[in-house]
């Protein structure tokens, strides 16, 4: 076998192994420890193991990962977001759908406190779907626009997506966050007008809301977001205005999150220790892959497999479009199965070292692959936004009406990736401000 | 388990200080011009090794280590048995070298006393070289554990479960205050 | 078997575009075939350590990140900021790679011991350019400076920092771009290829050439598993050491060239170049000239050299020869030339670090 064979049997071992169901951080370093025990000798294969895993884990910038996750999860926990919604849905109960778009500018809020949209799915179906269920709304677009609206949680800053992907493909963190907020925020635009050209087409999607709020009402919910709010200006304010930089962020959210939850009287001793608890637990779950693919990328190095690859790809000479086609295909296909942050790991040692050669913008890029890693989180069979709402509803809605619910956000998300391909500016002009 | 209890107690507070030790830096800087010394070495070297290791054990103590359910979710329960078993054995197996050769790379790193300077403070580090093969040894108790146990259910804790489950706590306390 | 060689910087830097020229001269001259692995396999950090494990053959080995493993070799880089004092920029690069790579590789034993220790053998660094001062705002004079945040990389440049009153951070390379355009720094100590290698273009405004100076040295550019060594024939030990003499002397005229690019780059694009008013030269004169006294200091507290004295007079002798040695070099034959006679020709096949 050529090295380059021993590189593709590798890989193909890999999947092999993870679709047997065994753990995705473990398969890796198996797979990378023999492979380079094959291909370089014993001495590379132990050396790596001894070098690799403290060396990745002993990163500074990597350090805003826990941080951020900390932050999402005492906003969640100390609810420090529920104003949010309440505040739209006073605003907007009017429109055709108001609740639903209320739940998508919850969602669009609360992400960017929270770098997960898991987070961003969990907290909104809690506060949004009741009050959608109160007033008759169809089970599947309730549910469906929740869920959905959960995707904008990674693109609109923090993301740890787009932490880990700035990490390894050596791009800026604070301007892949500036790229991210365009997404996110025609993310968003995209997902009202669907609730919208759906309820106006068929209007028992969603029943008038009768209740009217007054404008005093109005004014006084909009004093409750002040949580979301201040931590918002704290620290996008601080990292745009040059008091942190953006690893530094995550702990000052952290911080502020909880000195405010605090402040509300809405942390208890249970809820810190939960979100301390889950936050190691999220932590070690993603390090140990991205340990293992840190490992699998000098794996591939060696065996030049990647580099085959990349030739391939440009003597293919396929046009830039025909190219990306490949990718978005490979990563929808990829997201119906896989958890994202798993997903993104796993690919990005064979896909840089192509997209590099190719050219192409690797800031433009990441933003474009954390959308897709987020379509994933909605699309069947494995859609834990979906799963999320789906403990949240318990056995009241089955999980296709969810899934089908979600299936016109779908559709907008496939008009959002063409769009972000033929303007790449919807992603580029506010980090290119920043110069 | 009592060692992974204490595993998630250290890990708590080592969150706990990275964030309050980033955050005092910042304060410091930005207030008093002060950076403190050594935040970076001290959050790279130490809270961010105890956070990747020390609670890979508690993670598998609730079956939370990522893994792709879509093929084997259909095979029949016995085969799903032993397919989890056969992950175990591997994880023995890979664990336990790594343990091995990360205490051996600790040990050198004793020999010469490692260090690292930021700015004028200097760092030692050769302790925190002995954080990975604490908490991959830890790991591979917990998967022995589970073997000897013959321990091949699956209770998966994923993300999304912690939020499921996070819900549904979250609605029982709020509906507790109107039945008293 | 190629030899393997890993560097953790990518295709198309500096360091990387040398190493392809030496190695097609290896393998003309030599037919010694080294196969580069750039980035993708080893970090800067992780390739010393690397080369240990026999991960690799050889390597870009930056020593200056273990300082507990290579303490006395470090020495020799952390007195760096003399190689610029009163000396043309080229002159300065030129001398301290030179200086460095002599002392390590001859008069100190002990330091081939450390690498030896680490399973490896030491052939020699280059030197980068001369770092200077890469701002958002003019920072000219010394009052320029008082309470303004500066990224630095070593000890003595933090120190430099805080003599003329502004306060050193540390913030990893990759970060210096977020931190400069958002104003977490105002200025940043780098060599001038540093601007364009991490796209500072985008976000400095001014640079201050003559301050703080000082290069960056602490590379093995060709550091060999002892192991791939030993089980070299005379005559690979001996390409080999011809190889590292071409490739420590192209390297260091790469860096100076590439840093005049830089600076030409700089220019072109509108970049305000400052040379640093008379006070704040004097100012950094009078502070290199008392941090030799705490450098050794340091070495004796910190890295428990106790005869860092006696060593840093050494070193200082062999910089003050190595700037006689190379005022006139006008290219990159010449100045192997010079490395090849005052060093490598000494470096004995048979014998070099092989007892
Ligand atoms: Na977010
Ligand atoms: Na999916």
């Amino acid at each position: 076998m050529t090295p380059a064979e021993i590189g593709y049997a590798g890989i193909a071992i890999l999947l092999v192994l993870i679709l047997l169901r065994i753990p995705i951080g473990l398969s890796l370093i198996l797979v990378s420890f023999s492979g380079l025990w094959i291909l370089v000798g014993e001495s590379a294969a132990w050396g790596s193991l001894g070098l690799i895993p403290y060396s990745f884990a002993a990163h500074w910038q990597l350090s805003s990962v826990p941080m951020f996750v900390l932050m999402g999860f005492v906003c969640f926990h100390a609810g420090l977001t529920k104003g949010l919604f309440d505040a739209a849905r006073l605003w907007l109960a009017k429109l055709p759908g108001g609740l639903a778009i209320a739940g998508v500018f919850g969602a669009t809020g609360f992400a960017a406190v929270t770098g997960s949209s898991l987070a961003c799915s969990a907290a909104m179906g809690r506060i949004a779907i009741p009050e959608m269920m109160k007033s008759r709304y169809d089970a599947a677009l309730a549910t469906g626009s929740v869920a959905a609206a959960g995707t904008i949680g990674a693109l609109i800053p923090p993301s740890i997506l787009l932490i880990l992907y700035g990490i390894i493909a050596q791009v800026p963190v604070g301007a892949l966050f500036l790229g991210g907020v365009g997404v996110g925020v025609l993310t968003a635009a995209a997902y009202v007008s669907v609730i919208m050209i759906r309820v106006i087409l068929n209007p028992d999607l969603a029943p008038r809301a009768h209740e009217d709020a007054g404008w005093g009402e109005r004014l006084r919910a909009l004093a409750d977001i002040w949580p979301v709010l201040l931590l918002m200006i704290g620290v996008f304010g601080g990292l745009f205005s040059g008091v942190f930089t953006p690893t530094e962020a995550g702990a000052v959210g952290a911080s502020l999150s909880v000195i405010i939850a605090f402040v509300k009287r809405t942390l208890t001793w249970k809820r810190m220790w939960d979100s301390l608890y889950e936050t190691l637990m999220v932590s070690a779950s993603i390090f140990i892959i991205a340990i293992g693919a840190n490992m699998l990328t000098r794996f591939i190095a060696f065996s030049g497999s990647g580099d085959a690859l990349a030739d391939l790809v440009s003597n293919l000479e396929a046009n830039r479009y025909v190219l990306l086609l490949g990718i978005t295909v490979v990563y929808l296909l990829l997201g119906m199965f896989l958890d994202p942050i798993g997903a993104m790991l796993l690919t990005l040692p064979i896909l840089l070292p192509i997209l590099k050669d190719t050219g192409y913008d690797l800031l433009w890029f990441g933003v474009l692959l954390a959308k897709y890693l987020e379509i994933g989180m909605i699309t069947p069979p494995i859609g834990l936004n979906v799963f999320v709402l789906k403990g949240v509803v318990g056995d009241k809605i089955a999980l296709s009406t969810i899934f089908k619910g979600v299936l016109w956000f779908l559709l907008a998300d496939l008009f959002i990736v063409l769009a972000v391909i033929v303007f790449p500016e919807i992603i580029t002009f506010l980090p290119s401000l920043l110069k | 388990m009592g060692l992974s209890r204490a595993a998630t107690f250290v890990g708590a507070i080592v969150i706990v200080l990275m964030m309050v030790h980033v955050t005092a830096d910042v304060v410091s800087k930005f207030l008093f011009s002060k950076p403190l010394p050594g935040t970076i070495a001290l959050v790279s070297s130490y809270y961010m090794v105890v956070v990747t290791f020390l609670c890979l054990c508690v993670v598998e103590a609730k079956n939370g280590h990522i893994d792709v359910e879509l093929v084997a979710d259909h095979l029949p329960a016995r085969i799903q048995r032993a397919l989890t078993a056969v992950a175990l054995v591997i994880a023995l197996v890979v664990f336990s070298a790594f343990t091995w050769k990360t205490l051996m790379v600790a040990n050198d790193k004793f020999a010469v006393g490692a260090f690292e300077t930021e700015q004028r403070v200097k760092i030692i580090t050769w302790p925190s070289y002995y954080i990975v093969p604490i908490g991959t040894a830890l790991m591979v108790l917990m998967v022995a554990v589970k073997l000897l146990g013959r321990r091949f259910d699956l209770k998966h804790q994923t993300l999304a479960e912690t939020y499921e489950r996070a819900n549904a706590v979250e609605v029982e306390e709020e509906r507790e205050p109107k039945n008293k | 078997k190629d030899l393997t060689y890993a560097i953790g910087f990518p295709t198309g830097s500096t360091p990387v575009t040398t190493l392809e020229k030496v190695v097609s001269y290896a393998q003309e001259t030599h037919g010694l075939n080294i196969k580069l692995y750039p980035l993708s396999l080893l970090d800067l950090r992780q390739t010393p350590q690397g080369i240990s494990d026999h991960i690799v053959d050889m390597g870009w080995a930056t020593y200056q990140y273990q300082p507990a493993e290579f303490a006395n070799s470090n020495l020799a880089a952390a007195m760096n900021m003399m190689a610029t004092a009163n000396t043309p920029a080229d002159v300065a690069s030129y001398a301290m790679a030179g200086a460095v790579t002599e002392y390590i590789s001859l008069h100190c034993p002990e330091c081939t011991a450390e690498f030896a220790g680490q399973n490896q053998v030491y052939f020699g660094g280059h030197s980068t350019g001369v770092y200077l001062t890469q701002c958002t705002k003019p920072v000219v004079t010394k009052a320029d400076f008082a309470g303004i945040k500066v990224r630095t990389a070593a000890p003595s440049w933090a120190r430099w920092a805080e003599n003329v009153g502004a306060t050193s951070v540390t913030i990893s390379a990759n970060e210096a771009y977020d931190a400069l355009s958002q104003g977490v720094v105002d200025c940043v100590f780098f060599a001038p290829t540093e601007l364009v290698n991490f796209q500072l273009t985008d976000v400095v405004t001014d640079m201050t050439t003559g301050v703080p100076g000082g290069v960056f040295p602490g590379v093995g550019d060709i550091n060999t598993n002892l192991d791939t060594w030993r089980g070299m024939t005379v005559e690979e030990r001996a390409a080999l050491i011809d190889t590292a003499s071409h490739l420590v002397a192209e390297g260091t005229y790469a860096y100076v060239q590439a840093s005049e690019d830089a600076m030409d780059v700089a220019r072109e694009i509108g970049i305000g170049i400052h040379e640093a008013a008379p006070d704040l030269l004097e100012a950094s004169a009078a502070f290199v000239e008392g941090d030799q006294a705490t450098i050794v200091e340091e070495f004796v507290d910190k890295y428990g050299l106790d005869d860092a004295g006696e060593k840093a007079e050494v070193i200082g002798g062999l910089i003050a020869k190595w700037k006689e040695l190379t005022a006139d070099v006008e290219s990159g034959e010449a100045l192997q030339a010079i490395y090849w006679d005052e060093i490598y020709s000494k470096l004995d096949p048979e014998t070099y670090a092989l007892q």
